[in-house]
């Protein structure tokens, strides 16, 4: 199967839906990729670099023609829908639930579609998640842009003329994006306080190093949401008059952003503060931001830039083509180059919007009980279910009762003699056992026979039952036990001494 | 007399046990069979020293006779027969043991290690004791024939020997049949017989039986006949078990049959309160112990199953049916086109079986670890605990063939290094390498414990035929996408492979 790579057309895109270092792990998975002119360039791709990591290049007519499976970043366009042949398969960010044009085209032109946006929240779908790494570099990106704004240092620095104090950042909201602003702004020097309603977050922000901001004590319940909101209100307000930057990052993707910031707590901000609003594209979360641009009122600097991900177009794209070759190993069970859609699998059907002229968005609820799907091959188990403790303790204790039962008898019946010659037998088997385990898995044939001949001192004891007399039966069975005791410490030896010595090293 | 005797056993024992120490890393095995050897000696030469009187020309010479036979059989096997040597080596102490057991009962207690009378028969002796030990005096003293005047065996000396017969019996039955098999002296299959579990259980209640009557026993011709019924009984419980376990199980079953030796030398040395034998056979006895505990781990059995659920695991219940095709064709594969795959890997690991020693390939295979080094290609070699017929077999197979033991890892050290391996080369291996071992059913139970060769980039199978293993289970990596299977004679093949390699 042929993979088609389409230019981005959006004037503020700037990514490319696969890297040269992606392309590989897809020729990997037995696919042939066609990369479309210049869709690289503006990520610093050149079309060179995807020709070394193995791709063709071609025209757009030439990419639609040869492939089947096409990936992109932005959503299509009705008219690049149209542009598709009938019957492919689209992996880009598809918002389908504001994009229903683009939906009802693509189930008419039975193009499979596969949303990169709708990844579940489950374990196992960590490593496609495109859209919290989008939200991190967005994070990072927006500090970029605060910094480049505002008037000051982000540090504090000490001149000759005096110090002067570090910026303050407020981050509104802990996701992906908050916690990727936070970490920059405090490597760049700020004091960062990081807001969010979600007490929960609290030690992941505050291992950070940034000061974490709620408003919900730890035995609020979700029930007071309504109190909660006002709460915060204050709160935001009471920090607006005393922070130099906030940034604004509390999406929740396909919601209207929380209009958090309103027009009197710009105005109450210092002149030539700074409010990056990463929720421009929703709607924004301050009243006044202006999407796609940066204003000023109040002598506060607001940047409304929907692109910010865009705005590191190469760590972006990076990112993005390796969360796709992970969704394509998935789809490509037998990396063979074919594409798969198996539904049964949770991860393909909630990322799946559209297929066989079905519209399969939005997907059912994940249930909470549904196993893992198996991922790929063979799936080792090898973690061993611990027999259940209480068993473990009855036989520990059977054993212990048994061992006492048996040492008891010993002590009514046997000579005290017995009892050192026990004590060396107990001792000599829990050396020898150390002793073994401790033999690598190499000795383990020196180690049999070494102890095979070690066994033939039972010669010992043959020789000792000759004592006065050799004219007897017991005499005479104790020469043929010292005759087949002798060639079995003989052959012991000599096997283990021949065995040991061809054992060497490099060279 | 008995002081110094057991003085120069202290240290005898102590050679023995730091010879096994010896052997926990490679640089320091060297001084493991020396140590071991002078243990022996002393042990030996003491005895002749301080022990005996009598017959002390016609012992050495009886020993020296031994050791140059069991010298010369040794020096005569290759190591591929390894397992079988061992097999009769044990068969030959336990031979011994037997021996040395009936000879105390005839002789009664030998007496060079005097002591007290009331020792042998324990503490607190009552009047009664006393009664019978002169009773039996008396009787020992009426009999003419084999029995000496020796002091009579007490009933916790009867028990010790007892043990040891038993034991003894086991390990040399067993051993023997080890022998046979691994020789293909018997059929391979395991033999079952209808209600075999029951004929264990039965023969393991008439050895109880017979050895309260050799406790309860006064006469001596009592107890020679329960000692020798016991033999017996242990010799038919012996060989019935070890027939019913299959080849693919002998590792475990060597290293538990020197266990058993072991004990039963030891138990000789309770019998006759020898300490060097206690420490020595308690000693061999545990490590044997040890190894089979290992090796039921390599095949995921616990060790009673080893020892009496016939060491047969039912297969379905091993290989479950995978995701992974069965049917369908292989990809046959020739030489020429291993060896071009070999000269373009980077990272190779090598897989040997047993097949591959049978059919005498690992030497061939060991130069291509040389042959390969102007390729910049490093070869490694992989080795499952059960690879060989005993416990570190395949190692001692490998070294035998010239492969330095840097380059040969164990299964826990290279699995995770499969998927960065270009090249897989199955050489005589089967079941080690199949994958259905590892289907999640949601038990772990019975998981065998495999080398995942199919994660690597390429796989090439060199293989007889396209039938079954030693488990009887069909191996669905021969039929995935990344997996070649070259046909034929795996020595034919290497060498096959070597000439193409002269070529270029």
């Amino acid at each position: 199967m042929i993979i088609g790579v389409l230019k981005e057309n959006g004037a503020d895109e700037a990514r490319v839906a696969a890297t040269p270092q992606a392309i590989e792990k897809l020729i990997q998975l037995g696919y042939e990729v066609v990369v479309e002119t210049r869709s690289g360039v503006r990520a610093n791709f050149p079309d060179a670099s995807f020709e070394a990591a193995g791709a063709k290049i071609g025209s757009l007519a030439e990419v639609v023609e040869q492939a089947t499976l096409f990936l992109k970043v932005d959503p299509p366009t009705l008219e690049e829908i149209n542009d598709l042949p009938t019957d492919s398969v689209i992996i880009c960010f598809l918002c389908p639930a504001e994009n229903e044009a683009q939906i009802q085209l693509l189930r008419r032109r039975n193009i499979t579609s596969i949303a990169m946006d709708c990844v579940p929240g489950i374990a196992q779908a960590k490593n496609l998640d495109a859209l919290s790494s989008m939200a991190s570099v967005a994070g990072y990106r927006a500090v970029v842009e605060a910094a480049n704004v505002f008037g000051s240092c982000l540090s504090g620095q000490v001149a000759a003329a005096g110090k002067a104090t570090p910026a303050k950042v407020l981050v509104v909201g802990a996701g992906a994006a908050g916690q990727a602003a936070a970490v920059a702004a405090i490597r760049a020097g700020a004091v960062v306080r990081v807001f969010d309603h979600r007490s929960a977050m609290k030690d992941q922000i505050e291992s950070t190093g940034a000061e974490f901001l709620s408003t919900e004590s730890d035995q609020a319940g979700e029930g007071q949401a309504g109190s909660g909101e006002t709460a915060s209100a204050t709160l935001l307000a009471q920090q607006a008059r005393n922070v130099d930057i906030i940034i604004a990052a509390e999406m929740t993707p396909g919601m209207p952003a929380n209009q958090r910031i309103s027009r009197e707590m710009v105005a109450s901000m210092k002149p030539g503060s700074v409010i990056v609003d990463l929720a421009a594209g929703q709607g924004g979360h301050c009243e006044l931001t202006r999407p796609n641009e940066k204003t000023i009122a109040y002598d506060v600097s607001i940047v409304g830039y929907a692109d910010l991900p865009s705005r590191l177009p190469t760590q972006a794209s990076n990112l993005y083509a390796d969360h796709v070759a992970n969704l394509l190993a998935i789809m490509t069970p037998e990396t063979d180059g074919q594409f798969k859609v198996n539904l049964e699998n949770v991860i393909v059907r909630q990322m799946t919007a559209t297929h066989d002229g079905n519209v399969l968005f939005p997907p059912p609820e994940i249930e909470e009980s549904s196993p893992a799907p198996p991922i790929a091959a063979p799936v080792v188990e090898s973690a061993e279910v611990e027999p259940t403790s209480l068993a473990n303790w009855i036989w520990c204790v059977g054993t212990f009762v048994v061992l006492a039962g048996l040492l008891g008898l010993a002590g009514v019946f046997a000579p005290p003699e017995f009892v050192p010659r026990l004590t060396a037998f107990v001792l000599a088997c829990f050396v020898g056992w150390q002793l073994a385990a401790n033999v690598s898995p190499t000795l383990q044939t020196p180690m049999i026979s070494v102890t095979n001949a070690i066994s033939g001192v039972i010669v010992v004891a043959a020789i000792l039952q000759i004592g006065s007399s050799v004219y007897s039966v017991g005499s005479l069975l104790a020469v043929i036990a010292v005759l087949v005791a002798a060639i079995n410490i003989g052959g012991g030896f000599v096997a283990t001494h021949r065995m040991l010595g061809m054992f060497r090293k490099c060279g | 007399m008995t002081t110094g005797l057991n003085l120069i056993w202290l240290v005898a024992a102590v050679c023995f046990l730091a010879s096994l120490s010896g052997l926990a890393r490679r640089e320091t095995a060297g001084r493991t069979n020396w140590l071991a050897v002078v243990g022996m000696a002393l042990a030996i030469a003491v005895c002749f020293w301080l022990g005996i009187t009598a017959g002390v020309g016609l012992l050495i010479v009886v020993l020296a006779i031994g050791v140059v036979v069991g010298a010369f059989l040794a020096m005569r096997t290759e190591v591929t027969s390894m397992p079988q040597l061992t097999a009769f080596l044990v068969c030959l102490v336990s031979l011994a043991v037997v021996l040395v057991g009936l000879g105390v009962l005839c002789n009664g207690r030998s007496g060079d290690l005097p002591l007290d009378r009331a020792n042998v028969l324990g503490v607190g002796d009552s009047l009664k004791d006393q009664t019978e030990l002169l009773d039996s005096l008396i009787l020992d003293l009426d009999q003419s024939g084999p029995v000496n005047v020796g002091e009579p065996i007490g009933v916790i000396q009867r028990l010790e020997l007892f043990l040891a017969m038993f034991l003894g019996g086991l390990a040399f039955a067993g051993s023997l049949v080890v022998w046979a098999r691994l020789n293909g002296k018997i059929a391979s299959p395991p033999l079952i017989v209808p209600a075999w579990h029951w004929i264990n259980f039965g023969l393991l209640v008439i050895a109880v039986l017979l050895g309260y009557w050799l406790l309860q026993t006064n006469s001596s011709t009592g107890m020679v006949s329960a000692m020798l019924l016991t033999v017996l009984v242990s010799l038919l419980l012996g060989a019935h078990l070890v027939l019913a376990i299959g080849e693919a199980k002998m590792s475990g079953v060597v290293s538990l049959l020197n266990s058993c030796v072991g004990f039963a030398v030891a138990a000789i040395g309770f019998a006759l309160s020898n300490d060097l034998l206690i420490i020595a056979g308690g000693m061999v006895g545990s490590s044997g112990a040890v190894l089979a505990v290992s090796m039921s781990r390599a095949m995921n059995l616990s060790l009673a199953s080893l020892v009496f659920g016939g060491f047969e695991m039912p297969n379905e219940d091993l290989f479950r049916e995978s995701s992974i095709e069965k049917s369908g064709s292989h990809n046959p594969t020739h030489a020429g086109q291993v060896a071009s795959m070999l000269e373009d890997a980077e990272q190779v690991v090598i897989v040997p079986g047993y097949g591959s020693a049978e059919s005498d390939a690992l030497h061939q295979l060991g130069e291509f670890v040389q042959r390969l080094k102007p390729f910049e290609t490093r070869v490694r070699f992989a080795v499952h605990p059960v690879a060989g017929r005993m416990p570190g077999h395949m190692h001692a197979l490998l070294a035998e063939a010239g492969v330095p033991y840097e380059l040969v890892f164990e299964m826990d050290e290279i699995n995770n290094d499969f998927d960065k391996t270009d090249l897989v080369l199955v050489v005589g291996a089967n079941d080690i390498v199949n994958p259905d071992a590892q289907v999640d059913t949601g038990s772990s139970q019975n998981v065998l414990p495999v080398l995942e060769v199919w994660k690597a980039n390429e796989v090439v199978v060199f293989r007889r035929s396209m039938e079954a293993g030693v488990l009887g289970a069909s191996n669905p990596l021969l039929y995935l996408d990344n997996t070649q299977v070259l046909l034929g004679d795996a020595k034919n093949s290497v060498d096959e492979i070597l000439g193409e390699l002269k070529m270029h």
